[in-house]
Formats: structure tokens, C-alpha cells, sequence
């Protein structure tokens, strides 16, 4: 039987874990509850964040950099991506998917020329660890748990407080009513996606020193990213925070009683599961 | 004889506390051409949802030639002889005329002839002509439905409700947005249809309902309001006050 | 339209393109081209064949899937299990690589077609990531990246007698047989009244729903049935290769058919095969010039879907009729002439 201690350390991790996950479905959903669109590129451009921020590591020798410049940039990649590549097959969403599909490959090969195969490590630009509650627990996850918080919060503010945010939001409910209103349409679907993809490489940037950086990490937080996305309700920002976190922390505690691979398994199992008792998800559309 | 083919019994629907139809009793004999009238969110399309089973009711229920089919999924309800004309014209648009009707006819038989070819058949494919001649579409058939005209497109939405010899047609708005000789058209095809088949017709337009119908039932507020012969109706005080004296 | 009336038909320029490209399949082996175009030539078949299948799904029925890699690599480590650990032959693993896919494809149908909207799209990639990551992690049962060699025992044809895959004339042939035995019945689905339901459903869901289809239960059929002629191109491929490795079940493998579909033209059939012949004789030549292949036939997937969705088979309809109107402006007729 796992320890007490065994059991806060995985709560803690899967905390971390989830608000990040969080972090990447967020702007997957938000990007379908405005464009219709499933971007099934949000993993590689998570992944180019992190191969991003692992050059510009390498080049100046600050992480900070390379957590403004890489998501910064990958943004500027997602805007120029909704502009050329969506934009002129946006009335066809079926075409749509097949495009960001090809950009899936697209982007992963590019991943794999730059990069190279193989995993490099990053190290944490926070060392030392909490002690707290009879365990030590290292700082830099804290850390990371904190700033996705915080930038959630912020996403939260900017939808509901700047201009753009509620253009986004009028956009989302009512697209006739928000062309009627004269808000610019096209200029909301470049900043959405822009917003999407620099938050998915900002989490790579984040989550590259716990798990490394390899041209292939996008696959696997794609996965995880669409079935928070299923689960927590198409276009609900409020049941992907949610269904984050469950899927995380039902993972990570599973990983106190069977292997890591047979606990995502059993994870996914549960959650596909659900999906079958309820095809809707958690949330229907609706703005949290 | 008259058999009755629809009844609803305190057919009720609330959203979110609101209550968009309140206790209908409707009973529809067979031949029956019904209108059903009231003004904007009178609940007279939340009806049409119910009794197709596109929405499920809070409460009541629904009784379709004798058999209850509440809570029944869609496919269910109109499989079992019920046809649907919707608002919005709803057709196949990358099918040809002829397709589109021939894949209505199809419907609970599909599956089994599962070896054959589609269109081959010539009982079927003379009853899509002779539906289509019917309804004068005859001229079009090889055309692709999304490149016909507007108009054209309502009556080949008919026409779809129409394929499968329907004991019960329900008719949401057939004339919604078409010109005066579009809708002269869809006009004269309901009236060859009087008598033939039970139809109940929602309509936004009075006129066109009163020239039409035997029996009209008027909503208000989710609730029957009226229920009578087009004179009836068009004496009966309370109609006059909640209807004709705002639009007429 | 430019035709030919004879007496046995009418031949349009269409019909008579594709009875050229069958006639040079039919005599591919004929013609010397060597083993090596013969392995090839069966292999790029298998592939047509799993591209067609994919058409099947999102050509006539709408539904996208990006799961079509399981139903292939199903199909083909069905295969396998039966020859290597039932000492089966080549027919029976066919047919176990068929009923394998069928029963798998229904449980994971049941999922993919109940979801709402996109749903089934990401679904059906869900579907993809996860049997990859199981087909590498449990490596004892599917050999992981190392793979497992497939050797086929020899094929007895009722009538002509006993051969061996190993025969690259008789590889193809065996090849070309089964594939358009299964492009043959896939058009007869297609032509069939539940293949005029499945474009009732691309067309318009909710209408077909109201005319009385149980459209869940349809696409279904369409799921199913696909998967099950993936699975044959699956167990096909594995002949050929005479191995197997999780690889298989990668999402790249899953891209495939879609490449092949959009690549030759959809709801078509035979507009897979032709892409996937293009797109795999293609990368034969290009990966040995260069390492960035996938990338190249991205960057052409991508390009394809901007700019040409209805692909080769459009640009061919599109390129046909601007002849036809030149041909037709710079003819001197009276007569009138209307635009279609």
C-alpha cells in the first residue's frame, strides 16, 4: 500500500499535470468554439514551443527568454497558419481537418529535421524543493502549477475585460449577431488561433524541464488533450479545466498501484467510458 | 369511419422554467387537413419538435394511429408513417432530384435490398416520376438539387414528406420566405392534397391557413387558445383580440 | 463531354482513361517490368485498396476518421496470428483478418459514430494515438518496432493449381485479384439503396434522421464495412512485405488513405487507388533523394486541400471543361450554347 506521503506527492503531480493539460485544451477549445475547427496540429505546436524554447535556451542561457520569445513566436506561426491555411477553406470544416492534419505532419517532420530525434533534457530554471506536510516536493512544479493558474486567470480577464476578449466571446454565441455588430470577424478568428497555439507552446516551454524535449511529444499530448476536450464537453472552457484535472489525478494516483503505462491505459479506458454513457461530454457549449 | 390518427393529451414542454407549450390536447381524424396558427412564440414549431419526438415532452403524451410513441427517437416516430416538411428548406443538395426522392421512398427498406442497385427498381422509380410529375418537378429530375431554385427547393421538400404515402404530414411554414407565385404553387399542391392524406399545416400566414383548412386550432402563450372552423376562428372574440387585431 | 459511340457503348473520355489504367494493371506483369516494380506494383494495390476503403467512410458517408490505421493494422496482425500461430493459410487469413476488423470495428463504432458533431473526428484520432502506444508497449505480442517475418504458406487457386508468394508474377496477380474483388463489392455497396443512404447522411443528417433512416445504425454500417476492406488491405500488405511491426498502427499510416482520397478525388472508389499508385510510386523514388519525404507529402496534402479539395480527378473535370468551352467557343456554330 502507498504511503500517505506517496499519495500527496501524486495528488501534488497531478495537480501540475492537469492545469497544464488544462492549459493546451483550453486554447484547443477555444479555438473550436470560435473557428469550428479541430486543430489537430495543438500538439505540434506544443511541441514546437518546446523544441523553440530549447534553442533559445541554448542560444541566450535564460529560460525566461526563451518562455517569451518560443510561445511568442509559435503564435505568430498559428496567425499566419489561420490566415493562409484556414481562412480560404473556412466555410468547409471536413477540409479544415484534413488541413490541420497535414500541418500535424507537416509541423512533426520540421520537428524531426531541427530537432533530430531523440530526447534532451532542460534543466529547471527553479532548483531546490518545499518541504511541506512530511514531504519534499520540487519547487519548479509548484511553480509551474502557480503560473497555469495564473494564466488561466489572465484568459479569464482578457475574455471578459479587454476588447478582443469580448469580441471573442460575441463571436462564440452569436456570429450573426457579432457581424451585425460590426465586430471584425476574420481579425478574431487570427488572434483565436494565434491566442491557441502560443498558450500550447507556452506549456511546452513550461513542461519542458519535468519531461524533456523530443519531436514527438505533440502525439502524446494530443491524446490527452482531445479526451479532456470530449469528456469535459466540445467548446466548454469550464469543463476542461475540469475534466483536466480528473483525468491527471486519476492517473497519477494510478501510478501508485500499477505501472505508468497500464494507469494511462486504464485512464483513458475510464474516460472513453464515460464518453459512451454520455456522448456530450460533461459541459455543452457554454462560455465559463 | 373516421379513425382518429394523432392525439396529444396535456402535451406539455418546459425550458428552464419557462413554458413554451402548455397542456395541448390536439386530435387529428383521418383526412383531417388541420392549421395550426398563433403568433411568434406561440410554441407552434416546439409542438411540431414533440410530436416528431425532435424534442421530448415534460410531460403528456403522444398517440400516433393508436400506438403511444413518446419518448420515441425521430427515426422511429417517422418510420412509422409520420412526414416532416421543415421551416428551413431541408434537402440533399449534391443528390439529383431523382436521388433525393428515390432515398426518401427508400427508408425502412434499404437494408434489404442490400444486392440491388439503386434506381433500378421500376415500380419505385415510377412513383418518383409520377411524384414528381405531380408536383412538377418532372423537368428537373437529373438536376442537382442545390442548383435548383428556391422555390423549386420547397416543393421538392414536399415532395420528400410525400414519398412514402404518409398517414400523417406535418407542415412547418411550407411557404417561409418564397414569392407570391412560389408560394401560389405550394398553395395549389396543398390543396390537391385535401382530403388524401391527415395534414396538419403551421402556418405564420393567416390567409393562406383559412383558405386551406377545415379545422384551425389556434396557440397563444404555449396554450389552445381556439378551436373551430376557419369562421369560427375568425368570429371567436379572444382570437381576434390576441391576433387578428395586431396583423390585420 | 467528349465520347465515343460504338456499338457495344458509348465510351466517354472518363471510362476510356480508367479501362487504360486497368488494362495496365491487368498486364503489368506481362510487360517486363521486373521483380521489383512487380513487388512494388502489389504493395502500391494493397494501399489503393486501404485507401478506397477510407473513401467508402468519409467519400460517401461523410465521416472523417483519422482511426483507419487500427482497421489496417488489425487486419494485418490478424493475419499474421492465423498463419504464424494457427498454421493457417492465405484465404483463411483474409477471411479471420476480415471478421477481426468487422468485430473490432463495431465496438469502436459504437463510440465513434454516438459523439456529437466533430466528435467523431476526434474519436477516431483518439482512437489512432492510443492503439499505437499499446501496439508498442505490449512489443511481446506485436513484436514492437522489430517487427515479426510473416512467411506465407503456398496459395492452392482451385483449378490452376499451387503456387508460392514468393513468385512475384503470381504475388501480383493474387494481389490484383483480391483488390478488385473487394473494389467490386464496395461499388456494389455504393450503388446499393443503403450506399444512397450514406449520401443522404454526408448530405444532411437530420433530414435523413426525419425521413425515417436510423442514421446511427447506418453509419455504423459504413464504419464497419470500411474497416473490414482496410483489414483486408491490412492482411494484403503484410504478404507482400512477409513482415510486420507496430509501425503499423502509426498515426502516419493513418494519414494515408486520407492522402490517397483527397490526393486522387473523393466518392470516386477507384480515386484512391489512383492516388495512393501516385503518392507511394512517388515516395519510392523521392525518400532515397531525401530525408524530408513526409514532410514533402504534408506540405502537398496541405497545398491539395487549400487549393484543390475535389484533387486530381477535380482539376481533371475542371481542366476537361475549359477544353470543352474552347473547343466549343472557337466552333463557329449557330446554335446556342448555354454555361453549366
Amino acid at each position: 500500500m502507498p504511503t500517505g506521503e506517496q499519495i500527496l506527492i501524486a495528488v501534488l503531480n497531478g495537480v501540475t499535470w492537469g492545469l497544464i493539460i488544462a492549459l493546451i485544451a483550453l486554447g484547443l477549445n477555444l479555438i473550436f468554439g470560435l473557428l469550428k475547427v479541430v486543430n489537430l496540429a495543438h500538439g505540434s505546436l506544443y511541441m514546437l514551443g518546446a523544441v523553440g524554447g530549447w534553442f533559445v535556451i541554448g542560444a541566450t542561457g535564460s529560460f525566461l527568454v526563451a518562455a517569451v520569445v518560443a510561445p511568442l513566436a509559435v503564435g505568430f506561426l498559428g496567425m499566419v497558419i489561420e490566415r493562409v491555411a484556414l481562412r480560404p477553406i473556412e466555410e468547409d470544416i471536413p477540409t479544415t481537418l484534413i488541413a490541420t492534419f497535414a500541418l500535424l505532419i507537416v509541423l512533426d517532420q520540421i520537428g524531426l529535421l531541427v530537432f533530430g530525434p531523440g530526447t534532451r533534457s532542460v534543466s529547471a530554471p527553479i532548483q531546490g524543493s518545499v518541504t511541506l506536510a512530511g514531504i519534499t516536493y520540487p519547487l519548479y512544479r509548484l511553480s509551474v502549477a502557480v503560473v497555469s493558474l495564473g494564466l488561466m486567470g489572465a484568459l479569464y480577464l482578457f475574455l471578459h475585460r479587454t476588447r478582443y476578449g469580448m469580441w471573442m466571446r460575441g463571436v462564440r454565441q452569436d456570429l450573426e449577431m457579432a457581424s451585425a455588430l460590426g465586430i471584425p470577424r476574420s481579425q478574431v478568428y487570427v488572434v483565436t488561433f494565434g491566442l491557441g497555439a502560443g498558450l500550447a507552446a507556452l506549456a511546452g516551454v513550461l513542461l519542458s524541464p519535468i519531461v524533456g524535449v523530443n519531436h514527438l511529444m505533440g502525439l502524446d499530448i494530443l491524446a490527452v488533450a482531445f479526451i479532456v476536450v470530449i469528456v469535459g464537453g466540445l467548446g466548454s472552457l469550464k469543463g476542461v479545466l475540469v475534466a483536466s484535472l480528473v483525468y491527471a489525478l486519476v492517473e497519477n494516483i494510478g501510478t501508485l498501484y500499477i505501472t505508468t503505462v497500464d494507469a494511462r491505459v486504464l485512464t483513458l479506458s475510464l474516460m472513453i467510458a464515460f464518453v459512451i454513457v454520455r456522448p456530450d461530454g460533461l459541459f455543452e457549449e457554454g462560455l465559463g | 369511419m373516421t379513425e382518429t390518427v394523432l392525439e396529444t393529451v396535456g402535451l406539455t414542454k418546459e425550458f428552464d422554467g419557462f413554458v413554451a407549450v402548455n397542456d395541448v390536447d390536439l386530435e387529428l381524424t383521418q383526412g383531417e387537413f388541420r392549421g395550426l396558427i398563433g403568433p411568434n412564440g406561440a410554441g407552434k414549431t416546439t409542438v411540431f419538435n414533440l410530436i416528431s419526438g425532435l424534442a421530448e415532452p415534460s410531460s403528456g403524451s403522444v398517440r400516433f394511429n393508436g400506438k403511444e410513441i413518446t419518448g420515441l427517437d425521430p427515426h422511429e416516430i417517422t418510420s412509422r408513417g409520420m412526414a416532416l416538411s421543415f421551416q428551413i428548406t431541408s434537402i440533399f443538395p449534391e443528390l439529383t432530384v431523382r436521388e433525393n426522392v428515390l432515398g426518401a421512398l427508400h427508408s425502412g427498406e434499404a437494408l434489404s435490398n442490400l444486392l440491388s442497385r439503386y434506381g433500378t427498381d421500376e415500380t419505385k422509380l415510377d412513383r418518383v416520376d409520377g411524384l414528381l410529375a405531380q408536383v412538377d418537378l418532372d423537368v428537373h429530375v437529373e438536376k442537382q438539387a442545390g442548383e435548383l431554385s428556391h422555390g423549386d427547393r420547397k416543393v421538392l421538400e414536399l415532395a420528400l414528406a410525400l414519398a412514402n404515402d404518409p398517414d400523417l404530414l406535418l407542415l412547418d411554414e411550407p411557404t417561409a420566405g418564397l414569392s407570391a407565385s412560389e408560394t401560389d404553387t405550394i398553395k395549389r399542391l396543398l390543396a390537391e392534397l385535401r382530403g388524401t392524406v391527415t395534414i396538419i399545416l403551421i402556418e405564420h400566414d393567416v390567409d393562406l391557413v383559412m383558405e386551406l383548412v377545415e379545422r384551425i386550432t389556434v396557440l397563444h402563450n404555449g396554450q389552445v387558445l381556439a378551436e373551430g372552423t376557419p369562421d369560427q376562428i375568425q368570429a371567436d372574440e379572444r382570437v381576434r383580440k390576441i391576433y387578428f387585431r395586431r396583423d390585420h | 463531354m467528349w465520347s465515343l459511340h460504338t456499338p457495344v457503348g458509348t465510351v466517354t473520355l472518363n471510362r476510356a482513361v480508367l479501362l487504360v489504367l486497368f488494362v495496365i494493371a491487368l498486364l503489368w506483369p506481362v510487360i517486363g517490368v521486373g521483380d521489383f516494380l512487380l513487388f512494388l506494383g502489389a504493395l502500391f494495390l494493397a494501399f489503393g485498396l486501404y485507401g478506397a476503403s477510407f473513401d467508402l467512410l468519409y467519400g460517401y458517408t461523410g465521416l472523417l476518421s483519422f482511426g483507419h490505421s487500427v482497421f489496417f493494422g488489425v487486419g494485418a496482425y490478424a493475419a499474421t496470428f492465423a498463419l504464424m500461430d494457427y498454421g493457417q493459410g492465405a484465404f483463411v487469413g483474409l477471411l479471420v483478418a476480415f471478421l477481426a476488423t468487422i468485430l473490432i470495428a463495431v465496438g469502436l463504432g459504437l463510440i465513434a459514430v454516438r459523439v456529437k458533431s466533430h466528435g467523431f473526428v476526434i474519436v477516431t484520432i483518439l482512437i489512432a494515438l492510443i492503439a499505437q502506444r499499446l501496439a508498442e508497449t505490449y512489443s511481446g505480442i506485436t513484436g514492437g518496432t522489430d517487427g515479426i517475418i510473416v512467411s506465407v504458406p503456398d496459395i492452392w487457386i482451385p483449378l490452376l493449381g499451387e503456387y508460392s508468394v514468393f513468385d512475384p508474377t503470381f504475388r501480383y496477380y493474387f494481389t490484383l485479384g483480391v483488390v478488385l474483388v473487394s473494389l467490386f463489392l464496395m461499388y456494389r455497396l455504393v450503388i446499393s439503396p443503403v450506399g444512397l443512404v450514406f449520401r443522404m447522411i454526408r448530405e444532411n443528417e437530420q433530414r435523413a434522421r426525419m425521413l425515417g433512416y436510423n442514421v446511427t445504425a447506418y453509419k455504423l454500417i459504413a464504419f464497419v464495412a470500411s474497416g473490414a476492406f482496410a483489414g483486408i488491405a491490412g492482411a494484403l500488405a503484410t504478404y507482400i512485405n512477409g513482415f510486420i511491426n507496430a509501425s503499423r498502427f502509426s498515426l502516419i499510416v493513418a494519414g494515408d488513405p486520407v492522402i490517397y482520397t483527397m490526393l486522387g478525388g473523393r466518392s470516386t472508389i477507384v480515386g484512391a487507388v489512383i492516388g495512393a499508385v501516385l503518392i507511394e510510386g512517388a515516395g519510392n523514388y523521392v525518400s532515397q533523394v531525401t530525408d524530408a519525404y513526409q514532410l514533402i507529402v504534408g506540405l502537398l496534402l496541405l497545398v491539395m486541400v487549400v487549393v484543390e479539395p475535389e484533387g486530381l480527378i477535380g482539376l481533371w473535370n475542371r481542366l476537361q471543361r475549359r477544353v470543352k468551352r474552347r473547343v466549343r467557343d472557337s466552333t463557329p456554330t449557330p446554335e446556342v450554347t448555354t454555361d453549366d
